[in-house]
């Protein structure tokens, strides 16, 4: 059985590193997707993925449990995407898989799928990353914290320091937003 | 004026029982949150499809050697990522084992080029280098013999070398001790001969491994050149293979806004009739 995120921090803490790789392996991968999501660029999201975690590390004994690992942890890395997004001074990137891989996208698909259906889905995919890197830095948060990650409104609330209605606002205006955004793209069609 | 904190609420079902029941009560009697609502469930449909690439971290967290927090200075845990060897070809390609990988070229090609023969034969173990195509013998080519002793003897072939010049100075160097032995006793010339063999050995040994220098240089620059190429090579390859998926990619969106162009003709058409 494996062990909860509680007692590998608490094993972390007494100096147990393998248990904190442990915690890495558990979280890299929603870590690397929240910072792909919000700054858009692969390599770069990478990077800030690495960095959460050794800052992590640095700061694990101030860590009382307070909030969830994996909220501090999504704060760590929020933050870190901030401070790339204001060092970059741009906006994120809207960064399309090169061309369509049709045999890549042909193991993605289920078998009703059709080759269509696939090539469609990956427009989709794209058309929605390009609305989501136009959207503002706090309604992008709010929409992938809650989409992506699953979080609850008090969740995103405590993260990002701002009232629970706040939170909901942010989110009626991106959806807003985005399905301007993908309205007006032409040739494409929703889900 | 329609909640839309409820609204929100609603579409992610976040609302207890007696509130979703009073908003669904204004759901029946406001078309415009219904179509709101159908709108922001269409856009959660659209999110779905948007998903990251796939990661090759796999890091690790390791911690640093204790040598570099030495000072009684209070310090956070310090920590550094530990990144796995990639599998690729490049990863493989290490200086070491290019290097590696060149000494070996370099005695092959040395061996190859130096032709070293080693046999048995009555007079004990004979190495010989040389081509015997292009020198028939080493007496025909006026070359000479070098015996180190009764069990050993090594045959070096002049007509190979790759200094004339220095070769036939050794020669006429030769002579002229063989002419000088022969004024001599025969103590004398024996011990002459071996001294000169001894000289003869080393000048030859001074020009092999000057030549060998010469070839790794060669093969050191012949091999970066082979490792341009090849990248030269693959960055070419991989550029046409983009811009022929580019050009699908343009193709396929085409023909589906054409397609999709087609079937909303037929359909307003189906519609009006």
């Amino acid at each position: 059985m494996s062990s909860t995120d509680e007692e590998l921090v608490a094993r972390s803490q007494g100096g147990d590193m393998d248990s904190f790789n442990q915690l890495v392996m558990r979280w890299e991968r929603p870590i690397y997707a929240l910072a792909y999501r919000t700054i858009g660029r692969e390599e770069d999201a990478r990077d800030v993925c690495q960095e959460t975690f050794l800052r992590a590390f640095r700061a694990l004994k101030g860590f009382k449990g307070q909030a969830k690992f994996s909220s501090w942890l999504y704060r760590i890395a929020l933050n870190l995407c901030r401070d790339w997004i204001r060092r970059e001074r741009r906006q994120p990137v809207a960064q399309a898989p090169e061309g369509v891989d049709l045999i890549e996208l042909a193991t993605e698909s289920t078998p009703t799928e059709s080759i269509e259906d696939l090539v469609a889905r990956q427009e989709i995919s794209q058309a929605v990353a390009r609305a989501m890197a136009l959207l503002p830095e706090d309604q992008r948060t709010a929409i992938i914290l809650k989409e992506y990650h699953g979080l609850t409104f008090q969740e995103i609330a405590d993260m990002l320091d701002c009232p629970l209605s706040t939170v909901k606002t942010r989110l009626y205006q991106g959806l807003t937003v985005l399905r301007r955004q993908l309205d007006r793209n032409a040739g494409y069609k929703h889900v | 004026m329609c909640n839309k904190d409820d609204l929100v609420s609603y579409l992610y079902d976040d609302l207890a029982a007696p509130a979703r029941a009073a908003f669904e009560q204004h759901l029946r009697a406001c078309e415009e949150c219904r179509d709101e609502l159908q709108s922001m469930r269409g856009v959660r449909a659209d999110l779905l499809t948007w998903s990251p690439p796939e990661p090759d971290f796999a890091f690790r967290i390791v911690k640093e050697p204790l040598a570099a927090h030495a000072t009684n200075e209070p310090r956070p845990a310090q920590a550094s990522v530990l990144r796995p060897d990639v599998p690729s070809w490049r990863a493989w390609f290490t200086p070491a084992a290019g290097l590696a990988a060149a000494a070996v070229l370099v005695l092959a090609a040395a061996a190859g080029l130096a032709r070293v023969e080693v046999r048995s034969g009555p007079d004990g173990w004979t190495m010989r280098t040389g081509w015997p195509a292009s020198a028939p013998s080493a007496a025909d080519a006026g070359g000479f013999r070098v015996a180190g002793g009764a069990a050993h003897g090594v045959d070096v072939n002049l007509a190979t070398s790759p200094d004339a010049a220095v070769w036939a100075s050794i020669e006429r160097r030769i002579a002229a001790l063989e002419n000088e032995s022969r004024d001599t006793n025969v103590r004398n010339v024996s011990t002459l001969s071996a001294r000169s063999s001894e000289d003869i050995l080393k000048v030859v040994r001074d020009l092999l491994a000057q030549s060998e220098t010469r070839q790794k240089g060669e093969l050191a620059l012949r091999i970066q050149q082979v490792i341009r190429d090849m990248d030269m090579k693959r960055a070419a390859d991989l550029n046409g293979v983009r811009q022929g998926l580019s050009r699908i990619d343009a193709n396929v969106t085409e023909e589906a806004v054409t397609h999709r162009e087609l079937m909303n003709y037929i359909l307003t058409n189906s519609k009006q009739k």
